[in-house]
């Protein structure tokens, strides 16, 4: 049993939000938000999650943004597994630039602080959001099933945010093709 | 022995999602470290060991938010 308590140490959550928390303390990174499977897991029941992915913003834009954040993180002494993911405290953690999308550019600059974690995360409507963004329309890839669990149980979701940022990033036809009326 | 695989009650559910986040990241990695998949987006698969793991942590301030989810 120690070994699966050590093995699954939540303090090492916090960790890894203290390693974004210090990048951009000293000017790494600009703004960091968790996103994906792993920040739904702060609003919904818990999910599967293959990583962690943070999406994080740069005060200079860089062709390479990576080049500072990944010397930074091994000057830590943390290692890239061989599926290209960065293990921080037994952590899976990938990291996006918040340019990938404008749904990421304003989910990291609408971010919320979560004292559990001690670090900033998606709020639920971005989550959502950029969740069927990523979704086929098949209804039962992994996002759409995120955006279903979302709409399903999440009762403090404000459908009146998610109405707007879909209409403000053209998704509502998508969402009412795969969902219908469900805001 | 308790069937794992059934679908887990809309009530469970919504049990679940109120657990602290630092044990729901626990839960999403032993799923991830276990290769568990979900269907449906629901915790069909959830190990006892985890749940007794997580009683044992975080005692009364687990049961408190989800009482029923140990009675599994």
């Amino acid at each position: 049993m120690e070994a699966v308590l050590q093995e699954y140490n939540v303090d090492s959550f916090r960790k890894v939000f203290e390693l974004f928390n210090d990048m951009e303390r000293d000017g790494t990174i600009e703004k960091y938000a968790l996103g994906g499977a792993a920040a739904a897991n702060f609003y919904i029941e818990p999910v599967y999650s293959l990583d962690m992915d943070f999406f994080v913003s740069l005060s200079t834009p860089s062709l390479d943004f990576l080049k500072e954040i990944d010397n930074y993180i091994k000057t830590k002494g943390y290692t890239i597994s061989e599926k290209g993911y960065y293990v921080i405290e037994g952590n899976l953690v990938q990291i996006l630039s918040s340019d990938s999308s404008k749904v990421a550019m304003e989910a990291v600059n609408e971010r919320v602080y979560n004292s559990d974690v001690g670090g900033f995360v998606f709020t639920p409507e971005y989550v959502l959001v950029d969740a069927l963004l990523y979704s086929s329309e098949t209804k039962r890839d992994k996002y759409g099933l995120r955006v279903q669990t979302f709409l399903d149980r999440y009762k403090k979701l404000d459908k009146e945010k998610v109405a707007e940022l879909l209409s403000k990033f053209n998704l509502l036809d998508k969402f009412k093709r795969i969902f219908g009326e469900r805001l | 022995m308790k069937d794992f695989n059934k679908e887990i009650d809309d009530e469970i559910r919504d049990q679940l999602a109120l657990l602290p986040v630092l044990v729901k990241l626990a839960i999403s990695k032993k799923l991830r470290d276990q290769h568990l998949f979900l269907k449906y987006g629901t915790l069909n698969n959830l190990p006892e060991l985890l749940l007794k793991e997580v009683a044992e942590r975080e005692g009364e301030h687990v049961m408190r938010h989800a009482p029923n989810t140990f009675l599994l």
